[in-house]
């Protein structure tokens, strides 16, 4: 129960963070790193179609 | 129930014609630029500063804040049927966006944006109404230290916790608070940083750095980018309306979307873009039809659109309490604000309570003249984007000159726009952030003046900023912004390298 709570915290926090970096990619006008894309449950490929 | 009263007082204000008129020129001008690539809402408030100085303040503060609201809902027109995101805001939502509109179903994908924009704003607006107050309740017992600690929280948090780099962000801050220094200081009377020039007594003007930042620079940016390939619109076909399915599959989505971005976008460097990638990381893991997702998923449309908009009335807060600025939009609104004399913060809330409200209460009828005019007018709004481009920079290019020099009639003036507006395209060329520049102008005197009436208060003993439990608590989060992500960026460079390294072997 409790290493569920842990892991539940965890992946949101994991997610916070790789959407914190990918919005910090895209204000510069770059893709933001496939890890974080992938963390956020985007295809990096399917990103990269997008026109920035 | 005084808050009930209060945003009633403020309808009154709202609804009267010169300020619905204002409302109106927001909303539209937002959409506007909200679907034409490249330009934001930062840089459009940026660009109408100087030319709106002499206007009604309460008026001018709706047509931005109109700005604001619009350029999030426009934005997704384009994300949506040209995958071209007209906002950063908007990108996500092309990811579903454009497939659903590939597949046929571009009038649902517009409907649910525009629909769930509507509710995220109206919600997230009655939000900040009840929150203000509590905040602003708070913040009352703020003294000089307590306030010197929290706009040091946002100087680290704006500037070095949610970039890619702490050095760049900090670089960026301490060139704002540089030139925050400019000018006669105005406890002692002397110059600093003058250089002998008359015109610097004064300091930098905060429009000037705003408008050369973020319309020069940015145009300019944009510019050098060269010609890309014509956009394909893909064409809307069969009806704008949502089936019951569609009903069914956004209601909860648009409620998580509202839940996500008002609390990131009044964060600290929140920004509506990380509420639009947590709200569609969180739709793809709560979805039924997982399968959807990667080829036009509702859910992945509704859930983003209204995160970026809650976000936009999350910002509100902390501008309009606490006179913080927390994107580039807000520390533009909040220039806005000082060029009328006026200083958000507790205070306006009791000097100023009709401006306020009346401000707040407007976003409630922008969100409605919002939907009027997205929905029954996409064919409008795509039209925008045959303006050839050259033109359009040109304009900006024009209007941001004209409109500076019209305020402030000044070579010297001219010499800095054109100054700022190079430095902002090279603080992009190199990937340094441009917000921290300008919060560092605008919140750097004001930090100074609190650190010295406290220091004047406790006769120059530093420690007093550390013995009010607030101002330590503050200083501490700041202290744990600036290690934490410079810890965690580390690791993760470790772990990229250690990646690399395996897959060379």
């Amino acid at each position: 129960m409790r290493t569920t709570t842990m892991k539940r915290f965890h992946t949101g926090f994991a997610t916070l963070a790789a959407a914190i970096r990918a919005a910090s990619a895209v204000e510069a006008h770059r893709v933001p790193a496939a890890r974080d894309l992938r963390t956020l449950e985007i295809d990096p490929e399917t990103f990269r179609n997008v026109r920035l | 129930m005084e808050t009930f009263d209060l945003l009633v007082q403020g309808l009154g204000v709202a609804v009267l014609p010169m300020n619905l008129l204002y409302a109106l020129i927001g909303v539209t001008l937002g959409t506007a630029v909200g679907v034409l690539p490249g330009i934001g809402p930062a840089l459009t408030v940026a660009l109408l500063l100087p030319v709106t100085y002499r206007l009604d303040p309460g008026g001018s503060l709706i047509m931005f804040a109109g700005i604001y609201y619009g350029g999030m809902y426009g934005g997704s027109t384009t994300s949506i049927l040209l995958n071209t995101p007209g906002e950063s805001a908007s990108i996500v939502t092309a990811l579903e966006g454009n497939k659903m509109a590939r597949a046929g179903r571009g009038g649902p994908a517009l409907a649910t944006a525009a629909i769930g924009s509507f509710v995220a704003g109206l919600i997230a607006t009655i939000a900040l109404a009840f929150i203000a107050p509590w905040v602003v309740r708070f913040a009352l017992a703020f003294g000089p230290r307590e306030y010197f600690a929290l706009m040091i929280l946002a100087f680290v948090t704006v500037s070095a916790a949610f970039g890619d780099s702490t050095l760049r962000g900090l670089v960026s801050l301490f060139i704002g608070l540089t030139l925050g220094l400019i000018g006669i200081d105005m406890q002692t009377g002397q110059s600093r940083l003058t250089f002998g020039i008359p015109d610097l007594l004064d300091g930098v003007e905060v429009t000037t750095l705003a408008v050369a930042l973020f319309a020069i620079g940015e145009t300019l940016y944009i510019a050098a980018q060269g010609s890309r390939a014509p956009d394909s619109v893909e064409p809307v076909r069969g009806s704008l309306l949502m089936t019951a399915a569609d009903w069914a599959r956004s209601w909860k989505p648009w409620l998580r979307g509202t839940l996500i971005g008002f609390p990131i976008g009044a964060m600290p460097a929140g920004g509506a873009e990380i509420g639009t990638f947590f709200s569609y990381a969180v739709e793809k893991r709560l979805t039924r039809h997982p399968e959807e997702f990667g080829h036009g998923a509702i859910e992945g449309v509704a859930g983003p659109e209204a995160a970026n908009n809650a976000s936009a009335a999350g910002t509100l807060v902390p501008l309009l309490t606490l006179g913080l600025p927390t994107t580039a939009t807000a520390a533009i609104m909040l220039a806005g604000f000082q060029q009328y004399g006026l200083q958000p913060g507790p205070l306006l809330f009791t000097s100023n309570p009709q401006l306020v409200w009346g401000l707040i209460a407007s976003l409630l009828i922008a969100n409605f003249m919002l939907v009027v005019l997205n929905l029954p007018m996409i064919g409008l709004w795509v039209r925008l984007l045959t303006i050839p481009k050259p033109w359009l920079y040109a304009g900006i290019l024009l209007f941001a000159t004209l409109g500076t020099i019209g305020a402030n009639p000044s070579l010297v003036e001219l010499g800095l726009l054109l100054a700022f507006g190079l430095m902002g395209y090279a603080l992009r060329v190199f990937d340094f952030p441009i917000a921290p520049v300008v919060v560092g102008l605008i919140l750097g005197p004001m930090a100074e003046q609190q650190l010295r009436r406290a220091l004047a208060i406790s006769q120059g003993d530093v420690l007093v900023l550390f013995t009010s439990p607030l101002a330590a608590i503050l200083l501490t989060l700041a202290a744990l912004a600036l290690i934490v992500p410079t810890i965690l960026r580390a690791r993760g460079r470790g772990q990229i390298l250690s990646e690399l390294a395996a897959d060379a072997d």
